[in-house]
């Protein structure tokens, strides 16, 4: 985020699609890691079974990265948690008290952190990423959707509150086989959760009690959010079918009012990123869009590429960087309407992406984590 | 037979001879020699004709354990594993390094369609960039959409490839279809089993014409690999032709060591035709009892050749000393039979045991190798201990050949030789000869502790590491990523939603992370895996959804959109794959440790975890039954060994004398194999029986002429000289022509054979080396001449051991 190169808009205008890879990073998890996850273990429903032990971390799928202070911490599938106090050269495994697969991971500070997966499930650590309790799971994010459902449709006998009670029955008697998909702290007490079939929740202390937004987003659909993003003003959500949200920003970030914005594009948006002045959304076949108006209106960003983009990040001098799903890093800078592609790297089925403090760039795929170095190539093409 | 004494049998003209005398077996063969001529004529009229009928066959599933709980598993669901399906892969890399080139489009076109073409290729689901079957797929906003990655309109211009390559793109292909590198594409032919007309497939044919195939378009700027079940048996069945040419550079081989050893060509002739008789008999018997030869079996007629020729060599040996001496051929014939038969009997017995002891392996090639080589120990029994002697009766040997035999042993070289054994006989050479046997032993011990089971090279096993096929296999692997030693995991499931069960798929999906976690494991596929990915590709490819969620209507959904081959038709049963970085014992045996524990606990009414299919699966039973055969064997084959020896010696120190040194050649042998990077395989194993089988035969020679010697009161080596002047000079060209007659395996293309090959040809060698130096060492210190004898007061000799007429007196007499 912070080490984005002037050098990244001049290479820009050459269409550089060579890369140079940094000499494949030795992911191993160090001593931590026990044996192989026992055989001899009956196996259980994986919420209530202690994340599995990888072997090493590139056996992993990653699907999602971020830091704390100089830490790279990294969640994916079977409640695999890895943190690395050495960009990214050593990994360890942390304790985690579930083998649901992760999708996202937020950290306010260097200690406090959330991750979110499938399962409704909401895990806290407050050691940086080293141990982590479960704070919310499925059965209960369902229960407390029908309570505040139940409360607002009481003596409701409209066809629409039976719909929305009815709706809020099934969520529970489905059991808790829906995802959250993307989480946000803005500091340790304050945050956001948002999943699929439109799933949201705030917090306000910390994770100990969650309070269901979905009366506060207007998503009739129930269209699955996949990103959360924020600026010093607005924090902005986007999903399925173009789905845009804003809500200004509060004192507390608590009393959150979610208004639907205009959105260029009927397709799914799997990323959004904000800096101070510009906010990109982007998803579906390499459509993505730029906006410098807080979203009120939106400009095409021309991708080289029709492969999906899966993730994004902005640094807030305005150089964004995307990463599609044929594995090609894409480069736009603010007084670009059209990105460029600068590397490629095949063969991960990327989830994530995330710079480091040394200029290289932590690539996340199903097939574990690299490290590339994007920087070399960008000055020498100048 | 008990009450002749060869040293009464003086060497007279026609006239002067009894045809009464001999026993009845001899007066019934040599008074109706003509009878037993025609009798063997006929005989080999009819089994030559079967033998005309034999098939050169190189069957898969007669070489693994078939009653083994994994094997049986796996041929209980072998028709559900169509995962498993015999296809072949046929890689076409370009010359210039990548496939975005007209020119290499057009050649790939052209394979594509003329192997699309041939006979047995399932067309359904042949697969290459030109089938329309290969495409792209993209989300889009309304849902999929997709075309074949050939683009409309294609027309090999730069534009035309651009797209052509972001249509591979974006078709999931990379790795599968096309190398990781984009240096080389694949054409996916899977086989049928049977071709329309109802015949089964032919892979010899099929083989040769890829192999044209090859030929012709590695002329276009193309480079070929070819892999898959078939192509390997097109290569052995290649590998037994060949096989047959060794054959007869063997019988050149063996016959010249023989005609340099008799310098009688009449005689040599004889010895090698009435040994490719008991080859010819062999053969026939197989066919007729409906056996193919195989590339194990073809062991066989190598052995029966080289054991005939060794045992043909005695018989004229001893009718050319007779002839020497002045005795006619009819006589000489007859004293040879009636010294010799029984010694030979023995000897043959001795191999039959050796054979027979494999037939407790629970495996077919192995079982069929040992009733083979029965059959052949059998036969020669007629072809070169009756038909020959009669034949010889009838020929004679030349006789100045004869009068070289006897002149020949008298001749220098030969003393020396013999003097320098006679040595071993004295404390201090035999002290020598016993610490040297006992630090070889010691280091011979140290190297066997070493040896592994199972094959510990990578690509097929069957084939050589340099093969081209094993070439090709790397290649396929360094491109592809394909690994080709597959292990499958049977999973059975019950309950309403079958192979769609959350609970079932939640155990395989626990057990396929636990796998990939495994050294060695490169990667796995399964339905839980499928579910994960597909939910993925119904979430618009998102991969947050790279879950198995606890949905059950979601995945009876996705299971019954996911391609076939991860379960069967009846949804009753999942496979779950793993793809092996190689096949050695430790990487097998670690996957099927953990399977087995994580099969005790997760097993339950609804889901069951069977080992085991898929080449690596079938490998790790063999495995296991191998390991447990091989110490059963030696036990077995040496506890026969022994037995048959005391009951020859009747002394439990001419046991130990026999027995140690094939002892130490089996531990030397264990270690020639950690040496040579051999594990103890299906093709390893026959070895062993075999060398101890036939090793004791020249104990058996040595030991009975030294013993009956020493009984007649003659010191060790006295004893020990005349054994080495009758016997001894036999052994050694038996130990050459048997070593002579395997050795050429050592050329096959057929690993498993070569292999043999040298295992066999060091095991002849170095029992010979043994019974010649070591026999002698231990004699010194375990055989008291005088005192053994007595002790044996009036015991009937052993029927085998016959003293011969090699003294002076006999020799001046002729």
């Amino acid at each position: 985020m912070k080490n984005f190169q002037s050098g990244a808009r001049r290479a820009s205008l050459s269409l550089t699609t060579a890369l140079t890879m940094a000499a494949a990073m030795t992911v191993t998890v160090a001593a931590g890691a026990k044996v192989i996850a026992a055989a001899n273990e009956a196996i259980a429903e994986p919420d209530s079974l202690p994340a599995v032990t990888v072997s090493h971390a590139t056996h992993a799928a990653v699907l999602d990265t971020t830091s704390a202070g100089e830490r790279l911490i990294a969640v994916g599938e079977r409640g695999v948690v890895l943190f690395s106090d050495d960009q990214g050269q050593s990994w360890q495994q942390a304790q985690v008290p579930s083998s649901v697969t992760l999708t996202a991971v937020s950290f306010a500070d260097d200690k406090n952190g959330w991750a979110v997966g499938h399962y409704g499930l909401v895990l806290h650590s407050s050691d940086g990423g080293e141990s982590w309790q479960v704070q919310l799971d499925g059965a209960q994010a369902a229960q407390l959707i029908l309570a505040e459902v139940e409360q607002q449709t009481a003596g409701d006998s409209s066809r629409k509150a039976k719909r929305k009670l009815f709706s809020a029955k099934r969520l529970v008697s489905d059991g808790p086989d829906k995802p959250f998909l993307d989480v946000w702290f803005a500091d340790s007490q304050h945050g956001l959760i948002v999943g699929a079939y439109g799933l949201a929740f705030k917090t306000s202390d910390g994770g100990n009690s969650w309070q269901p937004l979905i009366s506060h987003i207007e998503n009739p659909g129930e269209r699955h959010l996949y990103s959360i993003a924020a600026d010093a003003n607005n924090i902005y959500l986007a999903g399925e079918e173009g789905l845009l949200f804003r809500a200004p920003r509060t004192s507390r970030d608590s009393d959150l009012a979610f208004e639907r914005l205009y959105s260029p594009y009927s397709g799914s948006f799997f990323t959004i990123s904000a800096s101070n002045d510009e906010l990109v959304a982007a998803g579906l076949r390499g459509n993505a869009f730029v906006s410098r108006d807080q979203g009120d209106s939106w400009n095409v960003l021309q991708l080289p590429s029709e492969a999906s983009v899966v993730d994004s990040e902005m640094s807030n001098g305005g150089e964004l960087m995307l990463i599609n799903q044929a594995g090609q890093f894409l480069i736009a800078s603010r007084n670009e309407v059209y990105a460029t592609q600068v590397g490629v790297e095949p063969g991960l089925a990327p989830t994530a992406i995330l710079s480091m403090n040394d200029g290289r760039v932590l690539l996340s795929g199903l097939q574990g984590m690299t490290a590339v170095s994007l920087s070399d190539e960008r000055i020498s093409s100048n | 037979m008990h009450s002749n004494n060869d040293l009464d049998l003086a060497p007279v003209g026609l006239d002067q001879f009894d045809k009464q005398s001999g026993n009845a077996l001899e007066r019934l063969l040599f008074n109706n020699r003509l009878a037993v001529i025609i009798l063997c004529v006929l005989v080999t009229i009819g089994l030559g004709w079967q033998a005309s009928q034999l098939k050169l066959n190189a069957s898969y599933e007669k070489t693994i354990p078939t009653t083994h709980p994994y094997i049986a598993n796996f041929l209980e669901h072998q028709e559900d594993l169509t995962g498993l399906g015999n296809a072949v892969r046929i890689a076409v890399a370009s010359d210039s390094g990548s496939i975005y080139d007209a020119a290499y489009m057009q050649t790939l076109r052209e394979i594509s369609d003329e192997v699309f073409l041939l006979p047995g290729v399932d067309r359904a689901g042949f697969k290459s960039l030109w089938t329309p079957n290969t495409r792209w797929i993209g989300v889009t906003e309304e849902g999929l959409e997709g075309g074949p990655v050939i683009p409309d309109g294609y027309n090999g211009s730069d534009a035309s490839l651009a797209s052509l390559q972001a249509n591979i793109a974006r078709s999931g292909e990379i790795g599968q279809l096309v190398a990781l590198d984009g240096s080389a594409s694949a054409i996916f032919v899977p086989l049928l089993s049977t071709l329309p007309d109802g015949s089964a497939l032919d892979y010899e044919t099929l083989s040769k014409q890829l192999e044209d195939i090859r030929s012709r378009y590695e002329q276009n700027g193309t480079t070929i690999h070819i892999t898959g079940f078939a192509k390997i048996m097109g290569d052995l069945i290649d590998g037994l032709y060949e096989v047959l040419t060794f054959f007869l550079i063997s019988i050149a081989i063996v016959t010249s060591i023989v005609f340099l050893y008799t310098r009688c060509f009449v005689s040599t002739k004889l010895v090698v035709t009435s040994s490719l008789i008991a080859v010819v008999w062999q053969l026939g018997l197989i066919s007729a009892l409906g056996y193919n030869l195989d590339p194990y079996s073809m062991l066989v007629p190598f052995l029966v050749f080289a054991i005939g020729m060794s045992h043909g060599a005695q018989k004229m040996n001893g009718i050319m000393q007779d002839i020497g001496r002045g005795a006619h051929k009819y006589v000489a014939a007859r004293y040879t039979f009636r010294r010799l038969f029984m010694a030979g009997l023995t000897a043959l017995l001795a191999d039959a045991v050796g054979f027979a002891v494999l037939l407790v392996i629970d495996i077919k090639v192995i079982q069929e190798l040992a009733i083979a080589a029965s059959l052949g120990v059998a036969v020669l029994i007629f072809t070169n201990l009756i038909l020959l002697p009669v034949l010889l009766s009838f020929t004679g040997v030349s006789h100045k050949a004869a009068k070289r035999s006897l002149r020949a042993e008298e001749c220098e070289e030969k003393a020396a030789l013999w003097a320098l054994l006679d040595k071993f006989t004295q404390r201090g050479p035999a002290s020598m000869a016993i610490v040297a046997g006992v630090v070889v032993a010691g280091l011979g011990f140290w190297g066997s502790t070493h040896l592994k089971i199972g094959d510990l090279d990578p690509g097929a096993p069957e084939l050589r590491q340099d093969s081209r096929y094993n070439q090709d296999v790397a290649f396929m692997a360094d491109h592809f990523g394909a690994s080709s030693d597959v292990f499958a995991i049977m999973v059975e499931t019950r309950g309403s939603a079958g192979c769609a069960n959350y609970d079932a798929l939640r155990r395989v999906d626990a057990l396929e992370w636990q796998l990939r976690q495994l050294p060695g494991v490169v990667a796995t596929n399964s339905l839980a895996m499928m579910n994960r990915r597909v939910l993925t590709g119904l979430n618009e490819g998102n991969p947050k959804w790279f879950e198995l969620i606890k949905n059950q209507s979601m995945l009876n959904f996705i299971t019954a959109s996911a391609p076939r081959g991860l379960y069967n038709d009846a949804c009753t049963m999942l496979t779950l794959f793993v793809y092996l970085a190689d096949h050695k014992a430790d990487t097998l045996t670690r996957i099927v440790d953990h399977v087995e524990a994580f099969a005790t606990v997760n097993n339950s009414d609804e889901v069951t975890f069977k080992l085991a299919a898929g080449s690596a699966g079938i490998e790790a039973a063999t495995n296991i039954v191998v390991k447990d055969a091989w110490r059963d064997m030696l036990f077995m084959v040496y506890g026969a060994v022994i037995l048959l020896c005391f009951i020859t010696f009747r002394s439990w120190r001419a046991v130990i004398v026999a027995i140690l040194p094939l002892m130490l050649t089996s531990l030397l042998a264990e270690a020639l194999m950690v040496a040579l990077g051999m594990g103890v395989k299906v093709a390893t194993l026959p070895v062993i029986a075999l060398g101890v089988g036939i090793g004791v035969d020249y104990a058996l020679y040595i030991l009975s002429v030294t013993l009956t010697r020493m009984q007649a009161g003659e010191s060790l080596s006295d004893a020990y000289q005349h054994a080495l002047s009758f016997t001894g000079k036999v052994v050694l060209m038996t130990g050459m022509t048997l070593a002579a007659g395997v050795s050429t395996w050592v050329f096959s293309v057929i690993k498993f054979q070569a292999d043999m090959g040298i295992l066999l040809a060091f095991m002849f060698l170095w029992n010979m080396v043994g019974a010649m130096v070591l026999l002698p060492a231990l004699g010194h210190f375990l055989l008291k001449s005088k005192e053994q004898g007595n002790e044996q007061g009036n015991d009937p000799q052993p029927a085998n051991v016959h003293p011969i007429n090699v003294n002076k007196t006999a020799v001046q007499g002729g």
